[in-house]
Parts: C-alpha cells; structure tokens; sequence
C-alpha cells in the first residue's frame, strides 16, 4: 500500500481494518490501535478471538455470518463493550471472495456511534414522553366541557378541542388551520375585533357574554375568556375558552319570565287588596263624618279601631308588594326596635291571650334586629296566635320570649306549653299548608308559618321548630343584629 | 253646566270621585258610566269638559278607552285624566305614552279625595276654556 494512503487512513477517525478468516488481523489503521489500546504491532497478525471478549466476539461473528458471496456487504449497529463502557458501533463489514466464490477474508470499516445513539435514545423517550403528553392534553381538552380554542392573529385556528368542534357540529381536523371568517362568516367579524382588542392591549378579556352562532347551528349564548400570549418565534396568540350558557340563558328568560308573573301578580294582588280597603275606609270615615254626631262615643270609639286597622292592613301590603318584588340583597332593611314591636304585637293581641286566661313574659332589654317592621310584627303575632290557638286546655298558656346574640344574629326563642308538635313534622309545619297533622281539628289556613318563614328567610335569617324537654313547642328565630349605627 | 264624564267599573270609587269633584260646586253635570263600551253618540255630544277614567277594568282597560276617546275627532281634545287604584310606576308612564293629560292614585282618606276633587276643578273646571293651562285661575 503505497505510504500516502497509509497516512490517509492512520487519520482516519474509523476503525478501519482487514481480517481473515481465521480472523487473523491483516491489516489495521492507528484507529484500530486505539480501539483496543494496544500498538499496532500488538494487533497485526494476531486474531481477534485474542483481542476480544467472547460477548463483543459473538457478535461480530453474528454480523460476519450473515454475509455471502450474493450478499457480500452489510452495515448494522451493534452494541459493544468499549473499554469497559457499553457502546454502540456502526459496522460496514465486506467479505472478501476470490473468483471462485472461496472466502478469503473480510475488510471492516466501523465507527463509535454511542454518542449518535444516546441523542437519538434521549430524543426517541422524549418524543414518547411528548406523545403520551399530547395524548394526556388531548385526553383533558377534550373532557372538559369548555369549548377551547387556540388562535393566531391572523384570525387563523390553529387547534381546537372536541367540545368545540363539536359545537360547530364539525371534526376537529376539519376546523384546525381554517380561518373563522370561513367558519363564522359575518359573526366572525364581533370575535376577531374582540381578539384584536386583546393582542393590542396584551390583557386578557374574561367573562364576555356573546351569542354564538356557528354557520349550520342554532344561535348559542357563551361565556368566554381571552388569554394572549406570544408563542415563541410563531407571534402572538390567543387562547379563547368559551363556557356554553345557552340553558344558563334559558333558565334565566325562564326565571325572567316567572318573577315578571309574580309581579304582575303581586300587583295585581295588591290592587285588589287596596280596593276593598280604600272602600271601608272611606266609608267608615263618611259613616262617622256623617252619623258621628249621633252615635255614642262607644261606637265612635270603634271608627279609631277600623282606622287603625286599615292603615295596618295598608302598610301590610305594601311591605309585601315590596318583598315580593325586591331580592333579599336588594330590600333597604332597617333596624327594628324588637323589644317595642313585641310590646304592640302584644297589645294588639291582648283579648285574645286574656281570653285563653294566659300570661305572655316579653324580653325587656333593647334588641335591634335589621328588618321590616311590619313584616317582623307579622311573624310574632303569627308565633304568638299559634302559641294560643294550640293550646293544652288542661293548663293556662303561658308564652315566654327570649332573646340572646349569638355572633352577628339575635336569637329570639318563643315557647310554650301548648300541645306541642311532633318532631317529625318539624319542617312539615313551614311548608305553605303544611299543617302538623294532630292540629288538623282546628282552624287555620296552613299559610301562617310559611308566611313567616318567607319572611325571615327574606331578611336573611332562619326560623325553626326546636326540640325541647318541656311540654309545648318552641320556635327559634335567627335575626341579623342592627348595626349599631342604625340603633338610633 | 260643565260636564264631567266618569268611567270607572267601581260604584264606589265613581260615587266618590263625583262626591269629591262636587263637593263645593253645583254647577257640574256628572256622566258615569261603568266601562268604555258604554261610550255613546249621546255623550259625546254632550261635549264634556273632562273625562275621568279608571286604568284597571274588566274588557277594555282604561288606556284602550284613552285611545278610544282620542280616536273620536269631537273628544280629541278633550282633557283626560287616568286613575289607578295603587301607584305603578308603569301606569304612570303608559298613560303620559297614551297622552292622558294626567294621572292620580285613588286617595286613600275622605280628606285627600276632597283635596284632589278641588285641585281638578280648580284646573280643568273652574274657567270656562279649561285645559291644562287653566291652573293660574
């Protein structure tokens, strides 16, 4: 071999080498050498079952039994101990024939691709680990109900998840990389400036209510949230998630629709009730205007009493017509001196406690409750008549009113020793004619307890039955506390 | 004789608005009638001087007997006022929309009718032109 191409092949990075078929080494370049970490001289002439283990040694014997006179080359990756390490080595391997097709030898050209082989390994599991992460995302966006949509700023979807496709009543593959004016037409126009405003701005537009109407569906209501961010090199983008509240909407014309009847019926109501009240009234102040002069003062007296009346019953219902028509959060409640309203709640009641022979023990230390007056007025009488009509007739009533706070709350207790009401029926007596069964023998609309639960429920508290030892029944009501600068 | 023209399907609410309206002046002629169906040829020659007319009645509501004064070319002009039986915002609006030319809650006491009944006379009875720009009489 001429010495240039000696020297070519000495600084050559590949193991580059002849063997025979003893594998006797016949030739080896200082590559070779380096390979095993012996001198040349080491190798030449030697065979390479001596410069081998019996692992690396199988192997290439493997690799030379694969090659034949019609197939006499062949290249393959074999993992190898180099040195100790494992190693990946690429073989180029040609058996040399002479022209009988006898087997003379073989000429190797390999190279150290463990560091090739490690990347490719490293970028192989990362792929895996992008796939299964790719897959687990998929999996997610496509769970969840929101509707997602990833977008440049071109107007251009780049991807989408299956809620979102399917909304369109599309595939997926079929919406990813299309633009929305092709999707959405016209409509596209109201999103793509809401997206514009979003990448100018670079902040997020969250819970914008906007109908939705894609090109083959019905006009849909969703809520949607735009996120921008910029994508690496790609540009800015835009994340948009999209709740769809069509029912929500639905269920809110719905809701609309019922309060809107139950105001035209609380007016209504109220009408209705005004008139009749007007007229007696009226009538009552014309009967006294015109016959005052000859009635007694007895019976004069009683003018006093219907007036009083009417204006009570007046300020009733527009208390009511007030409650049926705001929200809780929306009534202007004011403090209420507790311990007056029971004081007329009782005087108003006054024959009829004297009548069942009873005794009626009122808290005397101020409790400002927040509420309305009259309604509040409604409730305790509604307590206090109950305590009465459903008495034990074996002993005297005796109703008993108790107040303590309790954090932000008043808890007013009103007990007696009437009858009682079984346990069981406990929320039973709240439900509007729901009366407790062994009180069905007397009379009563079955509307009063749950007047007063609506009413106390509209302040925000709670009423109910509590479970006591004593003979009777005890009613509990949790108010909020005035705050101090209404106690006036 | 001033005529003043009631519709209202309630007895007792025509009896005290006619009551109220007449408390201090003889002069007046009252034509009530209990719904605005009953609007006839005769009255309407009769020519009126005001028209009083409850918002809530059975058949035709008190905004459709409105439209249906205005529609007829002798009473166009004639000044209408509308009457509920309790304040409704939306009363109020629908009949400045039906172009009543005004709009009162039924008093509640003996005292405030009077006290309405003079303040309409006052502002559409007591001259002879009548009409809303009445009131500096």
């Amino acid at each position: 071999m001429p010495a240039y191409l000696n020297s070519i092949l000495d600084t050559h990075p590949d193991i580059i080498c002849r063997f025979d078929t003893d594998l006797v080494f016949t030739y080896v370049n200082d590559a070779t050498a380096a390979f095993f970490g012996r001198d040349k001289d080491d190798i030449l002439g030697f065979s390479m079952v001596s410069r081998l283990d019996s692992e690396n040694l199988d192997r290439i014997r493997q690799h030379l039994s694969s090659l034949t006179p019609e197939t006499p080359s062949a290249t393959s990756i074999q993992p190898m101990i180099h040195l100790g390490d494992a190693a990946y080595f690429h073989w180029t391997t040609v058996a040399l024939y002479d022209e009988s097709n006898v087997l003379k030898g073989y000429q190797s050209v390999s190279r150290n691709v463990t560091r090739e082989m490690t990347l490719q390994y490293q970028l192989e599991s990362q792929k895996k680990e992008l796939d299964t992460l790719q897959v687990e995302l998929r999996s997610v966006l496509d769970t969840v109900p929101a509707l997602i949509w990833y977008k440049d700023d071109k107007n251009k979807i780049l991807r989408l998840n299956k809620a979102a496709a399917d909304s369109m009543g599309m595939a997926v593959e079929d919406v990813e990389g299309q633009n929305t004016y092709d999707l959405f037409g016209e409509a596209a126009k109201d999103y793509h400036l809401a997206d514009l405003k979003v990448f100018d701005s670079g902040e997020p537009i969250r819970g914008m209510i906007e109908p939705f109407t894609p090109d083959s569906g019905e006009q849909r209501w969703v809520q949607t949230d735009k996120i921008p961010f910029v994508d690496g090199e790609d540009g800015p983008r835009i994340l948009v998630v999209s709740t769809d509240i069509t029912e929500l909407k639905e269920q809110e014309a719905i809701l609309k629709s019922i309060n809107k009847n139950l105001d035209d019926f609380a007016s209504l109501t109220s009408h209705d009730l005004q008139a009749p009240l007007r007229k007696i009234g009226i009538s009552a102040e014309l009967m006294q205007m015109e016959l005052g002069d000859k009635l007694p003062d007895e019976a004069n007296a009683y003018f006093v009493d219907i007036a009083q009346g009417v204006s009570h019953m007046r300020q009733l219902i527009k208390s009511f017509l007030k409650f049926m028509r705001a929200s809780p959060e929306g009534v202007d409640l004011g403090a209420v001196d507790l311990t007056a309203l029971l004081r007329r709640v009782a005087d108003d009641g006054k024959s009829a406690l004297e009548s069942a022979n009873g005794t009626l023990i009122l808290p005397k230390h101020p409790i400002h409750v927040r509420g309305d007056d009259a309604l509040l007025g409604q409730v305790f009488a509604n307590l206090i008549n109950n305590a009465i009509k459903y008495r034990n007739e074996n002993r005297a009533v005796k109703i008993e009113i108790k107040a303590k706070t309790e954090k932000q709350y008043w808890v007013i207790s009103i007990s007696d020793n009437g009858s009682g009401i079984d346990p069981s029926f406990a929320d039973q007596v709240f439900d509007l004619f729901g009366r407790a069964k062994p009180h069905m023998d007397i009379e009563g609309s079955g509307i009063g307890l749950a007047l007063c639960r609506r009413i106390i429920t509209l302040h925000g508290g709670t009423i109910e039955l509590i479970e006591t030892q004593k003979p009777g029944s005890c009613f509990q009501v949790k108010l909020f506390r005035a705050r101090s600068s209404e106690n006036g | 004789m001033d005529k003043v023209l009631i519709i209202d399907d309630s007895d007792f609410d025509r009896k005290m608005i006619r009551k109220a309206i007449a408390s201090k002046h003889s002069n007046l002629e009252f034509t009530e009638l209990s719904s605005g169906h009953a609007i006839t040829d005769l009255i309407i020659q009769e020519t009126p001087k005001i028209a009083i007319v409850d918002i809530r009645m059975p058949g035709m509501d008190g905004f459709e007997v409105l439209d249906a004064i205005r529609s007829i070319p002798e009473l166009s002009d004639l000044p209408v006022l509308m009457v509920s039986g309790s304040e409704q915002a939306e009363d109020r609006d629908m009949a400045t929309a039906h172009g009543a030319n005004g709009y009162f809650v039924k008093p509640p006491s003996v005292a405030d009718y009077f006290s309405l009944g003079r303040s309409i006379y006052d502002q559409y009875l007591c001259c002879s032109n009548g009409g809303a720009t009445s009131t500096s009489c």
